[in-house]
């Protein structure tokens, strides 16, 4: 039998399954068929208001992680629920996070940890739709997620995409109802990996860019003879596309923003070169050439069995989700602070829910939507407090709870963005971005 | 390709006020004032926007090949005192940094510096023109010697002490120091003389993102040179830098603040960040004489001309607004409330 890949999630949906399912057809999409989506979409609204934060940073633990073994330790708890990790101190006083998080312990001044985060959908797909977009799931309607929001709001003027996903989205980290050309931008490929190149963005081996100009020219002749025989207001800029696709394709902006190999190796050892490390890097890079929101994915979270074992160590000894988490995690938010970005770019840190207070029989926690963490720094939040708490076993919120609506609606409005606005979709009917939030108290 | 020209006019009270929305969705970071002639410049995308104040030549923009230069972002600008040069600081952010000096008017490269390091932050040239000095992203500060006769830049000095980037830099008038501000909430004074750091004032609590040198008329009786400094912790300080004090603490901004400029009669400063605001500070007191709703976006550079009558703003967005001042600011504390 194929050993299963600690990527998988429990319930077996890969991404596979998933565009088998038809659902993700915006990911696979090549570029111009990306771009041109922007002809349905309609024209950014002024919903915008002044921002606290010019760009967001969503670091996805794919799976769930555990909050009893990160962020919202209970050590006085009988043994079946405190688990084997030990809190230790970080540089705020009363503020304790696990062992496997040194380095984390050190920036969370920088950092408001939300321990009340709680719903009720226990489902990966639901809670991810429920986290990313701020909207409980629906089955007639797939709400955008925050990073599409972001960019319909923002526009898509610029040469680099306004919402990019590391290395690619997950379920419901779309655009949604919005038009596919408000998906993410998926680089596509492990930029830990050494040869990693950023699909769509570099042209096959094959393809020279003198063939990408005799095809682009060869189009743009078309085009002209397409514009000469009929007009109608989608088919017209369709070359638009093109050029934006080989903008994208050609631009050295582009090229330099994605050139993760040219940073030193002491920025490369800051982050560490696990796959979360080195996507955290590229955020940085991306961010700083102007892209508004990046979302990492990392996936193996969803730990039902050997929890103690797989958080710290996995395969051998910290190569485990903890260690690569606490070196890319703090490296990231290390690094925006000194290079003075940290104050312009909101950075969070979550999964779709947090795990079972009891351990199971095999080790490992299972999912447990009734609370969670999150964790949020930079772009105008106020770093150094913990926003809510559980009760003696982590079970729920025992004050201050705060819904997937109160995240989505204070990230929006961080990013300048109003929640309630209203987006008038294409058959008419006015939708708002997120119904129902309010402000997470005491987050700025 | 510049949008349009005037956006539109307003009058606020003595304060006449002019928009220019030239590169969508480019923050304007620097702008700076030719020394002699009634043009500002400021930074783009592979280019620089020229803007005449007297509109006896239409708005032009200077690109730069990205791919040749290296220069894929612009960070800072700043007018050689002669007028005959600008230089421009920038680069690839964690891949490389970049100078650029052009040959003014007609913007002709005459230098190109290339640094494998990270990109540059931040760039000054020294009053008599001999001296370049750059902030890095990594830290660093460089300082160059420019010699016109052959428009060749020669590393002289690398600076170290900045545990983060360095956010601004300026030379005091006699040359013979150098003030920078970092994203280590630091102050820091070093003595070019002697290529050492002179003093580290840590009394800001945010990033140092902006100083401003209070020029020479309003020191000319032989008094230390004047700083200001701007901060993300919604203060401006104003320092001795030699002697080591700080003068004044400006509080009451309520805001996180991103530039600092000194109006070159010496007794006004001006001040903006977060909230769009441009604050009037009586430079001799710690009292905010005016508050001008000037921008919806952060604003990130502010500069005064060089005859004290406009006042440049820039913001996050990419529009530039151009504040005439038609009073003597010496007047502005009577003419208006606080």
């Amino acid at each position: 039998m194929k050993p299963r890949s600690s990527l998988f999630r429990c319930d077996g949906i890969n991404r596979r399954d998933f565009l088998h399912a038809g659902l993700m057809t915006g990911l696979g999409m090549n570029m111009a068929d990306l771009l041109r989506g922007r002809a349905l979409a309609s024209a950014p609204s002024s919903a915008t208001r002044s921002a606290k934060a010019k760009s967001c940073i969503l670091i996805w633990l794919d799976g769930g992680p555990s909050h009893l073994e990160t962020f919202d330790l209970k050590p006085d708890a009988p043994v079946e629920i405190r688990g084997e990790f030990k809190p230790i101190a970080t540089d705020v006083p009363g503020i304790r996070i696990s062992e496997h998080l040194p380095k984390t312990a050190r920036i969370m001044k920088h950092v408001a940890l939300i321990r009340s985060m709680t719903h009720a959908f226990g489902n990966h797909n639901t809670g991810s739709h429920y986290l990313l977009t701020g909207n409980k799931p629906s089955p007639v309607l797939e709400y955008p997620s925050m990073g599409s929001i972001y960019a319909q709001q923002a526009g898509l003027e610029k040469v680099l995409p306004p919402y990019v996903a590391i290395p690619e989205g997950v379920t419901y980290a779309g655009s949604g109802y919005l038009p596919a050309t408000y998906q993410p931008f998926s680089l596509g490929g492990d930029p830990s990996k050494p040869d990693f190149r950023v699909r769509n963005l570099n042209p096959p081996a094959s393809l020279s860019l003198q063939r990408v100009e005799r095809r682009r020219e060869m189009q743009q002749f078309l085009d002209n003879v397409k514009r000469s025989t009929e007009e109608s207001p989608i088919d017209t800029p369709l070359d638009t596309y093109y050029e934006q696709a080989y903008a994208l394709l050609t631009s050295p902006e582009s090229q330099a923003a994605f050139a993760l190999e040219k940073e030193t190796p002491r920025a490369r050892e800051r982050y560490g070169r696990s796959r979360i490390g080195t996507g955290c890097l590229m955020a940085r890079r991306l961010v700083e050439h102007g892209v508004g929101f990046v979302t990492i994915v990392d996936k193996g979270w969803d730990m039902h069995t050997q929890i103690f074992k797989n958080m710290p160590d996995a395969l051998f000894r910290g190569s485990g989700k903890l260690p690569s988490l606490d070196q890319a995690y703090s490296g990231l938010i290390t690094d925006l602070h000194e290079r003075g970005l940290l104050d312009s770019t909101l950075v969070m840190l979550m999964g779709e829910f947090g795990r079972t207070p009891k351990i199971n029989d095999r080790a490992g926690r299972d999912h447990w939507p009734r609370a969670g963490f999150v964790c949020m720094a930079g772009g105008g939040v106020k770093g150094g407090q913990v926003i809510g708490s559980t009760d003696a076993y982590g079970e729920a919120p025992s004050e201050n709870p705060v819904h997937p609506e109160d995240l989505a609606w204070s990230t929006l409005s961080l990013l300048g963005i109003q929640p309630d606005f209203a987006y008038q979709a294409p058959n008419g009917r006015p939708i708002q971005w997120v119904k129902g939030g309010r402000t997470i108290e005491g987050l700025t | 390709m510049i949008r349009a020209v005037a956006h539109g006019f307003c009058i606020y009270g003595f304060l006449l006020f002019m928009q220019v929305s030239a590169l969508a969705g480019t923050p304007i970071s620097d702008i700076a004032f030719h020394p002699s002639e009634p043009t500002a410049v400021w930074n783009g995308d592979f280019s620089v926007v020229a803007h005449s104040m007297d509109h006896s030549s239409p708005n032009r923009k200077i690109h730069f090949d990205p791919l040749k230069t290296g220069m894929f972002r612009i960070r800072g600008l700043t007018f050689h005192p002669n007028g005959k040069y600008l230089a421009l600081a920038g680069g690839s952010p964690g891949t490389k940094g970049s100078i650029l000096i052009l040959k003014w008017p007609t913007g002709e490269v005459v230098a190109n510096q290339h640094l494998d390091s990270d990109w540059l932050t931040c760039i000054a040239f020294s009053h008599q023109g001999a001296q370049l000095a750059v902030g890095s992203g990594s830290s660093d500060i460089l300082v160059f010697e420019f010699m016109e006769a052959d428009h060749s830049l020669d590393q002289k000095q690398i600076l170290q002490g900045h545990a983060g980037s360095v956010m601004d830099l300026l030379f005091n008038e006699t040359d013979q120091w150098l003030v920078s501000g970092g994203s280590d909430r630091s102050v820091k004074i070093w003595n070019l003389e002697q290529g050492e750091l002179h003093r580290t004032y840590a009394h800001h609590t945010g990033i140092v993102y902006s100083t401003a040198l209070r020029p020479s008329q309003a020191n000319s009786a032989g008094l230390p040179f004047y700083i200001a400094t701007a901060s993300t912790d919604q203060t401006v300080r104003i320092w001795q830098p030699e002697i080591g004090r700080m003068v004044r603490i400006v509080r009451n901004h309520h805001t996180e603040l991103f530039s600092v400029a000194y109006h070159p009669s010496g007794n006004w400063i001006a001040s903006a960040g977060k909230d769009g605001v441009i604050r009037y500070i009586d430079a001799n007191s710690d009292q905010i004489l005016k508050s001008i709703e000037a921008h919806d976006d952060w604003i990130y550079a502010l500069s005064f001309s060089p005859n004290g009558k406009w006042l440049a703003s820039g913001d996050w967005k990419g529009n530039v607004q151009f504040h005439q001042v038609s009073s003597d600011p010496s007047q502005e504390k009577t003419n208006t409330q606080p």
